[in-house]
């Protein structure tokens, strides 16, 4: 992405991590302002973030360490529901499966919860979901292992994708 | 269900979050506001090294054996607190002339030594630095502080040294800077308690443009930095010799609490004295912008 201007790759990922924040389970303030944050930190190293693969994957880890540093510092708790609207659907089965993707993933433990985001909403490798984590790929693997049970994902599926990492 | 749905559900639940507004201009604005505080930095930094340079002076004082006499405005660098310019070199004409130099109230002799170099420094002190790794120097304080000072002693030194204007970064005791954006309401009240503070011997205020001025100057070799920030991004600042006998820290530390400072940066002895900065390089080598 070199030669990426900092305002355009903002203006195309502020959203989208701000959104996956909240499907974490960060209230809509602390995501905004982690999500701002991360990209300010962006903005202060962008030569370096910009020759990245992925400088949105960057800002969604840096993003997720500020969350996990708010958290910890018990400023808020996080033990809630993702703020989710009752979003229409088109069609009774994708009803049900989407009732139940949210239903599931606001039962998540908040760590499984994060795991799963960073892997499949932001689509981020198992070492960079590890390192926004800030733990080794055997525990993320572990985790979403036990996220993809309580959701009823097809493990079989969850392995064969592991192994091509 | 499979992977790739679940993938898909994911992306559904992000869309029906309501969208988040950036605001990509705070963060530029954020970006300025580091920077003047790095320029901030320059000073304290540049206090710094140059109070290394005069530590080496103090402890020299202690054991030197003085072979010729020093000259009746000559002190030791302990007793300077600030200073106008730095003049390299330190030959016994140039000596000649700061004594009998009615500009002149004091100077130090500063012997030469590689200090060591920044990216940081301002163009003007690293050019004196790098003058006084093969010379010895004097900093002189001016009689009657103003712009015009350096070049006057420029003129009176013409062929004999060159002058180095540095009043801008230790021409006063300490500095207190506004936040950005202060209101006139804030700069006054302080102003008020400058005036009337009876530990301030002199002040002066630094308005945004005198800001933009100094901080051009500082940048001078820096054009993405200067291009970058307007004089609105700078803080005002009030710029403040103390009486003798009046601890720099102590008064710093009350300027600290009012409403409105930002920061305050002491140029007084304890800074001057401070540890030497790590292994020196040369300053005569220009830093990449």
């Amino acid at each position: 992405m070199a030669g990426l201007a900092f305002d355009e790759f903002y203006e195309s990922y502020f959203d989208r991590v701000g959104r996956a924040l909240v499907l974490a389970g960060a209230d809509r303030d602390l995501a905004r302002d982690a999500t701002q944050e991360a990209f300010a930190r962006a903005l202060r190293q962008w030569r370096k973030v910009r020759d990245m693969d992925r400088p949105d994957g960057w800002v969604y880890v840096v993003a997720m360490n500020q969350l996990r540093d708010h958290w910890r510092k018990g400023e808020r708790r996080r033990e809630r529901a993702p703020e989710l609207s009752d979003g229409a659907a088109d069609n009774t089965t994708a009803i049900a499966t989407r009732l139940s993707v949210r239903e599931a993933i606001a039962t998540l433990p908040a760590r499984q919860r994060e795991a799963v985001v960073l892997r499949y909403l932001a689509d981020l490798s198992l070492a960079d979901v590890a390192d926004a984590m800030g733990c080794a790929i055997g525990t993320v693997k572990a985790t979403l292992h036990q996220a993809m049970q309580s959701m009823r994902v097809e493990l079989d599926d969850l392995e064969d994708e592991d192994a091509d990492r | 269900m499979q992977i790739d749905e679940l993938r898909g559900e994911l992306a559904t639940l992000a869309d029906e979050i309501e969208p988040f507004e950036g605001d990509v201009d705070s963060l530029h604005r954020r970006q300025r506001r580091r920077r003047v505080v790095a320029s901030s930095l320059v000073v304290a930094l540049a206090v710094a090294v140059a109070g290394s340079a005069v530590a080496v002076v103090r402890n020299r004082d202690d054991h030197r054996v003085h072979v010729t006499g020093a000259g009746p405005k000559e002190v030791s660098a302990a007793e300077l607190s600030h200073f106008d310019a730095f003049v390299v070199p330190a030959t016994p004409a140039v000596q000649g002339v700061l004594d009998s130099s009615p500009l002149v109230a004091r100077y130090a002799r500063i012997p030469h030594a590689r200090r060591g170099s920044s990216q940081l420094l301002t163009p003007i002190t690293r050019a004196a630095l790098c003058a006084m790794e093969s010379n010895d120097g004097f900093a002189v304080q001016a009689s009657s502080p103003g712009s015009g000072f350096a070049e006057a002693l420029t003129r009176s030194l013409i062929g004999k040294a060159a002058v180095y204007d540095v009043s801008d970064m230790f021409g006063h005791d300490l500095e207190v800077f506004l936040n950005v954006g202060a209101s006139s309401l804030q700069a006054n009240a302080i102003r008020v308690r400058v005036e009337a503070d009876p530990s301030v011997g002199s002040f002066r205020y630094v308005s945004q443009a005198d800001a933009y001025a100094i901080f051009t100057k500082e940048f001078a070799d820096q054009p993405a930095i200067r291009k970058s920030t307007k004089p609105t991004d700078l803080p005002v600042s009030f710029r403040i010799n103390v009486n003798a006998g009046v601890s720099r820290e102590t008064l710093a530390q009350r300027y600290r609490q009012l409403n409105g400072v930002s920061t305050v940066i002491v140029n007084g002895a304890q800074r001057l004295f401070g540890p030497a900065l790590g292994t020196p390089t040369s300053a005569c080598t220009k830093p990449s912008p």
